[in-house]
């Protein structure tokens, strides 16, 4: 018997040792694959709640508007925070999936490029749904530094120079005619045509937020031209929700838009 | 006689039996040790000591899916790169059997047939030592395994923890720089 078999056997008794029950090492592995899971759902979140903001603020189809607004947009309308956040996570989880029990042999391809792929699909069918939504508000109560989109989307609608402005609208003095309070407090005088593109199914209304893709005619008097104008809340999102409370409207009181419109009309042919 | 899965199956509920994988790697792992640059016979003794103890307490540990040889075999390094790190050095220079010399000289021998004119097989061997220990570690260590140890790329991967295809990058750099470092020295010629 070596000298080392022998030093070793003789300690091993004397000392009472015995091999780490093998449970240890379960719970140790299965620890590691919760915490990469764990990263996992909250990179998830982090993703969803990326593509919650650029379907809400409609980033996309700004930036083929004006691409010249594309720093801003992406400045102040992707969160590059939760970018950065959700991307992090996902690379933990591939540190963790490497570090588990033959983690080694699993290619990165798979475990970093197969998990950000997951992520991502996982991410935007997330964000469809109204937890998203929910996220954002809780996220908005509780965190300090979190923005809503809201409060990013106001942003976005504060640059006259480039064709941008929202706020509320003031007043609809007749067709052409309308003022606007702006996000920044200071109101706007609107110059709307029979070129201003805007949904046909919304009612625009006093005190309604909305957003307006026009030019800027007066810095000092503050006049804005409209090209297009719509609802702050969104083309889209809106328009569908709109185009369920027009049809449901029309059946009630007919065409109550028309109506509106008709009034004033009637009311400026008066005048003339 | 028993196979190495049943032994260890054994060890696992008896330290006595734990005594023949002891037999079965103590010489093999010395021989690994010394090779990664652990010279002193007393510090193999007690880094051998400390990678069976780690061994017998992790036996629950060992997947079956992978060579009990490979397992001990990483054991065994990281215990060796333990105590490099401690001792703020690493492994001294080797001087290495005939065979060994033949396994890195026919690496380099296509490009070397001036050099096996002009300097005999002495110097030759002593210039392979030398260079070897110039590699960085990180290729160093695959060349050992795959030259000296004779492991294959699988069992490399399953002891330093990387994946194949990292193994064969690290060996065809490590080759190179080899050569490069080999015919560097030649240039200068100060052995």
């Amino acid at each position: 018997m070596s000298n080392l078999k022998n030093r070793l056997l003789k300690k091993l008794k004397t000392e009472d040792v015995h091999p780490i029950s093998k449970l240890y090492f379960v719970l140790k592995n299965a620890g590691i694959w919760i915490l990469a899971g764990l990263f996992f759902i909250f990179s998830i979140f982090a993703t969803a709640l990326v593509f919650y903001f650029i379907m809400n603020l409609e980033i996309i189809s700004l930036i083929w508007e004006a691409p010249r607004m594309i720093p801003k947009l992406v400045f102040v309308g992707v969160p590059i925070f939760w970018v950065l956040f959700s991307l992090g996570l996902v690379f933990f989880t591939g540190l963790f999936i490497e570090k588990t029990k033959g983690g080694y042999r699993r290619s990165t391809l798979f475990v970093f490029g197969g998990g950000f792929l997951l992520q991502l699909i996982l991410g935007v069918s997330l964000s469809q749904t109204t937890l998203t939504e929910v996220m954002e508000k809780q996220l908005e109560r509780r965190v300090n530094f979190f923005e809503n989109v809201n409060q990013k989307k106001e942003k976005i609608w504060r640059v006259p120079e480039e064709g941008f402005l929202g706020g509320k609208i003031l007043e609809i003095s007749d067709l052409e005619n309308w003022m606007l309070l702006g996000f920044r407090g200071e109101e706007w005088q609107l110059k709307l045509s029979k070129k201003t593109k805007m949904p046909q199914n919304v009612e625009f209304k006093e005190g309604q937020k909305v957003c307006i893709r026009g030019k800027l005619i007066d810095r000092e008097a503050r006049i804005f031209e409209v090209q297009e104008i719509f609802p702050f809340r969104g083309r889209q999102k809106e328009l569908r929700k709109n185009m369920r409370q027009f049809q449901e409207n029309q059946l009630k009181n007919g065409a109550g838009i028309l109506r509106r419109v008709g009034r004033i009309k009637r009311k400026e042919a008066l005048m003339q | 006689m028993l196979t190495e899965r049943e032994i260890i199956q054994r060890a696992r509920e008896n330290s006595d039996a734990f005594g023949q994988i002891i037999d079965l790697y103590e010489g093999k792992l010395k021989r690994y040790l010394f090779r990664l640059g652990v010279m002193e016979t007393e510090d193999q003794e007690d880094l051998l000591q400390e990678v069976f103890w780690k061994s017998y307490k992790n036996l629950n540990d060992f997947d079956d899916g992978l060579s009990f040889s490979s397992w001990i075999y990483r054991i065994t390094r990281n215990t060796a790169y333990d105590f490099f790190r401690k001792k703020k050095s690493q492994g001294k220079l080797q001087i290495f059997s005939e065979d060994v010399y033949d396994l890195f000289w026919n690496q380099l021998k296509d490009e070397t047939q001036d050099i096996e004119k002009k300097f005999d097989k002495k110097q030759r061997r002593k210039a392979i030592a030398i260079v070897l220990q110039k590699v960085p570690e990180k290729y160093r260590e695959v060349l050992i395994l795959l030259f000296l140890e004779e492991k294959s790329y699988k069992e490399i991967s399953d002891i330093l923890q990387k994946k194949e295809n990292t193994v064969a990058t690290l060996l065809a750099r490590g080759k190179q720089k080899f050569k490069k470092l080999f015919l560097q020295k030649f240039n200068i010629s100060d052995f």
